[in-house]
This record gives structure tokens, sequence and C-alpha cells, in this order.
């Protein structure tokens, strides 16, 4: 269900990004790349809430009946969305001619003559979320030692991405956009401080029991 | 549930596209980039034409440069070394150039003194002399 909804939606954003980009004026149309930054800004959020809701799920954190249940649809879903808007951000990249990216631009990231570093941190968030995707696709017929190391991947990719927001594109200096990276990433940093260092805190009502 | 987020995130998505194009507050990166940093020139540059009219009208403050000491010294030492050599002094101001007058118009037309030349007789009597007058 989540693959197929994830790929609608995939297939969507594409096709908005596209749209922007053959109806937007060719030389000053701003269509596709406001489209590609608005992309980018929802793989971002889905994937942060991806990342919040697995550390949830991880310390079994229990504010009602269904929460559980609520919390590994979400951080399903929203991983797989974010995988899907990030696919909309890289054929907006592809597409839209202020700046002329190539594959391997978009793909290695250092390659590319604007901000090679700072776009190699998208490149390898993409990566990364390919990789712990993949590895839960085919978490059935691997280890769950394996599944479980890849799985911490997704750490890395959150800061990489949270990195590749601030350090490049139209809105690193916007203010609005510093409140959400600020606000966001406090948030992952303070659920890490409460998954390293604080089991066992709350042991009613909140987060119980060993992590899973 | 799945659907909510989704529904969520695609609207979200048209908000921000939406939102992005009606406001273009920040400018795109140029096309013909120079250098990396060319979101900041090109936001510099916006910010210098929306400061550009403030700028038509009569100025009204003084701007006051102030010279750092060393670099005075620099600057006196400089001139008074061009002040110790003589090619480098410069003529005063005050001293008027020296116009070349015209020479006389009257032509010297003096006639250069003929001069006689009067042979006179050796009074030395020569050798061959002496030894004919003594045959």
């Amino acid at each position: 269900m989540s693959w197929k909804l994830s790929g609608v939606v995939a297939l969507g954003v594409v096709l908005g990004v596209l749209a922007g980009r053959v109806f937007q004026d060719s030389d000053t149309g701003t269509a596709s790349w406001d489209a590609l930054r608005a992309a980018g800004f929802g793989a971002y959020l889905l994937l942060w809430l991806s990342v919040v809701t697995g550390m949830a799920v991880h310390m079994r954190y229990r504010p009602g009946p269904l929460a559980m249940t609520w919390l590994l649809e979400a951080h399903r879903i929203s991983s797989a969305l974010s995988l899907s808007f990030t696919a909309g951000h890289v054929v907006g990249l592809l597409v839209d001619p202020t700046i002329a990216f190539s594959v391997v631009d978009v793909a290695v990231g250092l390659t590319s003559s604007y901000r090679p570093i700072q776009v190699a941190f998208g490149a390898l968030t993409m990566w990364l979320m390919v990789a712990v995707l993949g590895s839960t696709a085919v978490a059935g017929r691997m280890p769950y030692r394996y599944w479980r190391n890849a799985h911490y991947l997704s750490f890395p990719a959150y800061f990489a991405a949270l990195l590749h927001g601030l350090t490049s594109g139209t809105d690193a200096t916007s203010p609005i956009a510093l409140v959400i990276y600020a606000s966001t990433g406090s948030f992952v940093a303070a659920m890490v401080v409460a998954r390293v260092f604080g089991r066992g805190w709350v042991t009613a009502g909140g987060m119980a029991g060993p992590p899973v | 549930m799945k659907a909510g987020i989704a529904s969520l995130a695609v609207v979200g998505f048209a908000g921000a596209w939406f939102g992005f194009a009606g406001a273009h507050a920040t400018p795109v990166p140029d096309q013909n980039f120079a250098s990396p940093d060319s979101d900041a020139v090109l936001i510099q540059t916006a910010a210098t034409a929306t400061v550009a009219p403030k700028l038509t009208s009569t100025p009204t403050r003084t701007a006051t440069i102030t010279v750092a000491p060393s670099v005075q010294a620099t600057v006196a030492a400089t001139q008074k070394a061009a002040a110790t050599q003589p090619g480098l002094t410069q003529a005063p101001a005050s001293t008027p150039t020296p116009i070349p007058t015209a020479p006389p118009a009257t032509p010297t037309t003096a006639a250069p003194t003929p001069t006689t030349v009067v042979s006179k007789p050796d009074p030395t009597p020569t050798r061959a002399a002496k030894k004919s007058r003594a045959s």
C-alpha cells in the first residue's frame, strides 16, 4: 500500500515539476525552480517525520491505545513519500534551466559547478534513503541484524539533508526556512539524546519498556 | 491514515510551490553564474536596486575617513623622500616660466677688415746665402 501510494505521489510530483518547466517562460520563468524547491522542502519534512516516528516506535512511545499502530504507519508512509518528493526534486534539477545540472552532478554532487559540496550532501541523502528503503523492501530475505544496521543509515541521511538544506539553494538564508530547520533539527537532536541517555526516564504514560 | 498523510504532503507541496511563485522575494540563481556564490551576488544586486532610489536625493552627511597613524607615517616619509630628491621636486607654481625673447632684428653687416700682409725680408741670411757671399 505504501509503495503504490508513494509511487502515485511521486508520479504526480514529477509531472507537476515537468508541467512547470513546459509552461514557464524559457528565459525568465521560475515555475520549475519553485516546484523543485517545494519538493525539496516536502522531502525534508517527510524524512524528518519518518525519523521522528521511527524513533518513537523504537522507544515504544504510547500516548494512546492506537499510538503504536499510528506511529508505525506514519513512519512507513512518510519514508516512502520522502523518496517520492526526492524524485520530484531530482527531476526538477535535471530539467530546470536555471542551473544546468547533469545526471552525474545530481547523482554524485561533487562534479557540479554550483556549490559542489553542498549539492553532494543532497546526493548522499538520496542514496542513503535508497539504501534504507531498499533494505526494508527486502527485509524478509535478509538477517534482522543487517536490516537493523542498514536502518541506522537514516540518521546520517537526515543530517545530510539538514546540511543540504542549510547550505544550498535559494532558501538557505530564508528566515522561515531557518526556523523550520532549527525546530526540526533540535527536535531530532532531543530525541537522539533521549534515545541514547534516557532509557527508563519515562515509564508511565510516555516512553516505557526497553527499546525494540 | 496513509492517504491523509499523503494528501497533506501533496497539499503542502502545492501550497509551497504557489507560495514561492507568488513571493519571489528571493531571486533564483542566475543561469550564467560565475561563482558558486552567485546567489549572494544576486541578492546583493536586488538589495542595491531596492535602495537605489533613495540615493538620488542630495546627501546631507559628510563621511569622515580616518587614516591609521601607520599610514600617515608612511605617507609623510614618502613625501619627505620625494622632496629631498632633486629630480622629483616640483617647481613652485608661482614661478613664471620665462618666455624666450627674440634677438634684435638689426643684422650685423660689419664687413670684414682687410688684412694686408707685408712680407719682410728675412734678416737672417740663409746658409746658402752665406755660402755664396763667402765665395
